[in-house]
């Protein structure tokens, strides 16, 4: 990734890759923002095309990226860019409007562009074949702006800026201006029938005509005569336009300039010295004669600028009067000694200190060291507890037993802010993951041809990272499904009575501890009869079952494994994952998934999860002398119940409990084991999702927190357990996954 | 028929079209001292082109048509003797 | 002479007696990050001290807090664009007499002549060629340059 050119006085090479490495990275960061407030500004306008705000946002984003890609060997992004930039600024000036056709194009260019800055951050580099995109686009953009070019016949300005350096050396004719052309056929031009020669010999007003290859030839062998590999540098002295019409079929092969005759020189202006003044210093000169016309009165600041600039070239201190400076410099002959050297100037001045961040920018890997170390400190300080034990039951001392303790209260206060405080970095705003819906939404809504408004709320709500990151693809999926199958076409809207544009609502808020995302739509909800026998075609349900359920719970077997309402496959639902998939994701990071529709009206999904997933606090139970984990969030209330009590209905099993008939089950049968008759059965109270259940169990452990590590390999598909965890003691803890035992 | 080898030579005549433009390449390729009249060409595409000054072959004869001359003389090494009535070689030309 | 490129000069040889400030302050006024990064590295590099402001109303509020000897300034910016902010410089008593340099990607004779108009005194062409902004930048301060 070099820079265009080697910077003056370069420093030694470590330290210029260094900053070289951190300009990239910082070009890298900013674009992918701009990037972003460019999408969001574009949806924006897509809306209200007469956004004045969005417009100037949009513009903006697009005019930094270019002004920072420039700095990069990145022929390619600054190509498309451009041509994006010069569209957004006639829309800007309202010359032309944004339509939904010109967002199509500026989208998929800015899709491009993302795309690009994340390979030059992965390779420094970009592949020189993605010219041909850049070109395309670039050719959509300007054939827009041509359009309206065509339509008010107004010269096009990008092109009066071009300038061509070869011009100036190609020993032209002064006087008249002349046009000059760079055309660059496209590669692969001679397959669409092009001559590019001919074109180039039969342009009118040709005088002049320069001709090499474009890269320096292959080796024979290698060589291709059917990859055009051409430049023509060509001067014409027809009209622009004519010009211009010549290459109309090729406007992206070529950039046309105009080499306008040097402006007559100032008659008053005194001669600029030949003598040692570099040019850039009679530019400059020459320069505050065209500030002081500006500002006659004023004037200051073109006095201090030649003053200093004097200063610089060593020259004596001129006039005060401006008009007499500028005069005097540009006549005055250097002074005969050689100007100082620039090391001693570099030697004087200090230097200076890097700007001062106001944040810091930390790589998230450290974060998750933190997060890491933090657990394994957790699970350390789970020891404590039973080397009190030991203390106590081993050696006999209550004392050491008791301080031990207050040794771990103590600890554990401190792991436990120490936690909350890396959560506390960790957590991000539920808003960085919406904001990728609009533009989803937007465009499955334009392929489909339904119209839709997203609505989005509560997006500074916050979670852990993690839990975030892990929503993307099951509200990603939810979404889709809503606009595949929840909305219906404009048509069937109107027809059922319906507002033509339907709405879709995706809202964040905290409850507790944890989030709760609602996604509601007002399509035709879900079907349970649909569902109902979708479920019994697949062999999920039998009939019987099938019927017994209410609507309300038909629409859930849309979770079931193996179950999916798609009629047809669309490239739009993905690869085929259905509710299932949402839910096990979910479930996975410890939350609920809950569906209600009602049919003709809706659909309201809801997802409820964990503000941070990093630790879990489990409720240690012992059964057949293993312990085994639940966590603790299920758990309402833990009782001690006789046997005589349970009750028996049927073939299932209850316990009254504060009147209320709460149905029981044993988890020595649900694992397959003996029945362990007790003199006072142990039964946890748990709440799942909305019912309450009784389980019985051995006893009763502690509570713990624990670091859940999910099963991996071939334990990953063993049902019945969320994961395992190391505890203080080194045995394993299994956790159980009661949602699915139940 | 615009290209006729013979054994070490390819006449090219009137204008080469592109589809010329794979077997000469070829025929360059096959053997190092091959050589190229283009007396009698008359235009040539571009693809053509492209061979002779990639694959840079002894150019015999400069094209007699002038205007091709003017273009082929920056980027290919003509013959010192060229055809009559060729105005001075120069990288530039600039056209009254 | 010796030459010490580095660390204090022994004081009866201080190179320019006559010259202005030792150690030139530079304001660049960019909304691009990249490009300030850019500006600042090269100025650093060469011994200025170099401040950044993101658009016009924040490089005001430092330029009237801090002394600076020249403003480097982008014309795109949200909220005070680099006309608007040089408008202000040259309304301001206490900033009018401090250099400016516009620094822009547009080329087109139209955004030239508004830069001079808004009180620019100079004006260079993004992308940056570094050898010609750092001569800019010395002349324009005073800084020994050839």
């Amino acid at each position: 990734m070099p820079l265009k050119k080697p910077a003056p006085h370069a420093p030694p090479p470590a330290e210029a890759n260094a900053e070289m490495a951190q300009l990239a990275a910082s070009f890298v960061e900013e674009s992918r923002k701009l990037l972003e407030e460019a999408g969001e500004a574009l949806l924006a306008l897509e809306r209200d095309p007469d956004d004045g705000q969005a417009m100037g946002a949009l513009f903006r984003a697009v005019h930094s990226i270019k002004g920072a890609a420039g700095l990069f060997d990145l022929p390619a992004l600054v190509h498309l860019v451009h041509a994006g930039e010069d569209l957004l600024g006639a829309m800007r000036e309202g010359r032309l409007r944004m339509d939904s056709g010109a967002a199509d194009a500026l989208f998929e260019g800015l899709d491009h562009v993302g795309r690009w800055v994340e390979l030059f951050a992965a390779q420094g580099s970009l592949p020189p074949e993605l010219m041909e995109t850049a070109r395309r686009y670039a050719a959509i953009y300007r054939a827009r702006l041509a359009g309206l070019e065509g339509a008010e016949g107004a010269p096009a300005p990008a092109a009066a800026a071009v300038r061509h350096a070869w011009a100036d050396a190609a020993g032209l004719p002064e006087g008249a201006p002349l046009v000059t052309i760079e055309y660059t056929p496209d590669e692969s031009c001679f397959f669409s029938g092009d001559d590019p020669l001919r074109i180039a010999q039969s342009l009118p007003g040709l005088v002049w005509s320069e001709l090499a290859p474009r890269e320096p030839w292959a080796a024979p062998e290698a060589f291709d005569p059917y990859v055009c590999n051409l430049v023509f540098r060509l001067v014409s002295e027809a009209p622009h336009s004519e010009v211009e019409a010549h290459f109309r079929y090729m406007p992206d092969a070529v950039t046309i300039g105009l080499r306008e005759s040097e402006p007559a020189p100032d008659p008053e202006a005194p001669k600029a010295p030949t003598g040692p003044l570099s040019p850039l210093a009679v530019e400059l000169i020459e320069a505050q004669r065209r500030a002081l016309a500006e500002h006659p009165r004023g004037g200051a600041h073109v006095a201090a600028t030649l003053r200093n600039v004097a200063a610089a070239l060593g020259l004596p201190v001129p006039p005060e009067e401006p008009a007499a400076a500028i005069a005097a410099l540009l006549a005055t002959a250097p002074p005969a000694s050689e100007p100082e050297p620039l090391a001693i100037a570099e030697g004087s001045a200090t230097r200076s200190d890097t700007p001062a961040e106001r944040t810091l920018r930390v790589e998230q890997a450290k974060i998750d060291t933190l997060m890491n170390l933090v657990g394994e400190m957790v699970v350390a300080k789970n020891a404590l507890p039973f080397l009190a034990r030991d203390a106590e039951a081993r050696f006999g001392s209550r004392e050491l037993a008791r301080e031990i303790k207050d040794k771990y209260a103590v600890i554990d206060r401190i792991t436990r802010q120490l936690q909350s405080a890396v959560m506390e970095v960790r957590m991000m705003p539920v808003g960085d993951l919406f904001k990728r819906f609009p533009r989803l939404v937007r465009d499955i809504a334009r392929k489909q041809d339904k119209l839709v408004r997203l609505e989005i709320e509560g997006e500074a709500t916050e979670a852990d990272k993690n839990v975030i990151e892990a929503l993307a693809e099951p509200l990603t999926h939810i979404l889709r499904n809503s606009l595949d199958h929840g909305i219906e076409s404009r048509e069937a809207r109107l027809a059922a009575g319906k507002p033509e544009t339907a709405c879709v609502r995706l809202a964040a808020a905290q409850e507790a501890d944890r989030v709760v995302i609602d996604v509601t739509d007002d399509g035709r909800g879900v079907d349970p009869a649909r569902v109902r026998a979708k479920a019994i075609e697949r062999g999920l349900i039998d009939e019987a079952r099938a019927a017994q359920l209410t609507d309300a719970q038909a629409v859930q077997l849309v979770f079931l494994p193996g179950f999916s309402t798609a009629e047809t496959v669309s490239d739009l639902s993905g690869r085929g994952v259905g509710m299932d998939a949402v839910r096990s994701v979910v479930e996975r990071l410890g939350g609920t998934v809950t569906l209600e529709s009602r049919c003709g009206e809706g659909t309201h999904v809801r997802l409820e999860l964990p503000l941070s997933m990093a630790v879990t606090r489990v409720l240690t139970i012992d059964l057949g002398g293993q312990a085994y984990g639940i966590p603790i969030d299920l758990v309402i209330e833990t009782v001690k119940v006789d046997p005589a009590d349970i009750r028996r209905l049927k073939s299932a099993e209850a316990i009254v409990l504060r009147d209320a008939v709460i149905p029981i089950a044993r988890l020595r049968s649900l694992l397959g084991m003996e029945p362990h008759p007790a003199k006072l059965e142990s039964v946890l109270i748990l709440r799942l999702g909305h019912a309450t259940i009784g389980l019985v169990i051995d006893d009763f452990g502690t509570c713990m927190d624990i670091i859940l590590k999910p099963f991996a390999g071939i334990l990953a598909h063993m049902s019945g357990f969320s994961g395992s965890a190391v505890l203080g003691d080194g045995r394993v803890l299994l956790v159980l996954n009661l949602k699915e035992m139940l | 028929m615009p290209i006729r080898y013979d054994k070490t030579r390819a006449v090219v005549e009137g204008h080469a079209a592109v589809e010329e433009a794979g077997d000469l390449a070829a025929w360059l390729i096959a053997g190092a001292a091959r050589k190229v009249d283009l007396a009698a060409c008359t235009g040539m595409h571009a693809a053509v082109l492209q061979c002779l000054m990639a694959l840079t072959p002894h150019v015999t004869a400069a094209p007699q048509d002038e205007t091709l001359a003017r273009w082929l003389a920056p980027v290919l090494v003509l013959p010192e003797d060229p055809p009559p009535a060729k105005p001075a070689r120069r990288r530039r030309k600039v056209a009254a | 002479m010796t030459i010490q490129p580095f660390g204090p000069q022994p004081f009866g040889e201080h190179p320019f007696p006559r010259g202005p400030a030792p150690c030139p302050r530079v304001l660049v006024v960019d909304d691009t990050l990249t490009v300030r990064l850019y500006c600042a590295q090269l100025l650093a590099r060469e011994g200025f001290e170099v401040a950044e402001a993101v658009n016009g109303v924040e490089a005001l509020e430092q330029a009237l807090e801090q002394d600076f000897d020249l403003f480097v300034v982008d014309i795109n910016m949200a909220r005070m664009d680099g006309y608007a902010f040089l408008a202000e410089v040259r309304r301001t008593p206490a900033l009018q007499a401090i250099p400016a340099v516009m620094l822009s990607t547009e080329a087109a004779e139209g955004d030239i002549a508004r830069a001079y108009q808004a009180g620019a005194n100079f004006y260079l062409t993004k992308p940056v060629d570094p050898e010609r902004f750092v001569a800019t930048v010395k002349l324009m301060t005073g800084v020994p340059c050839r």
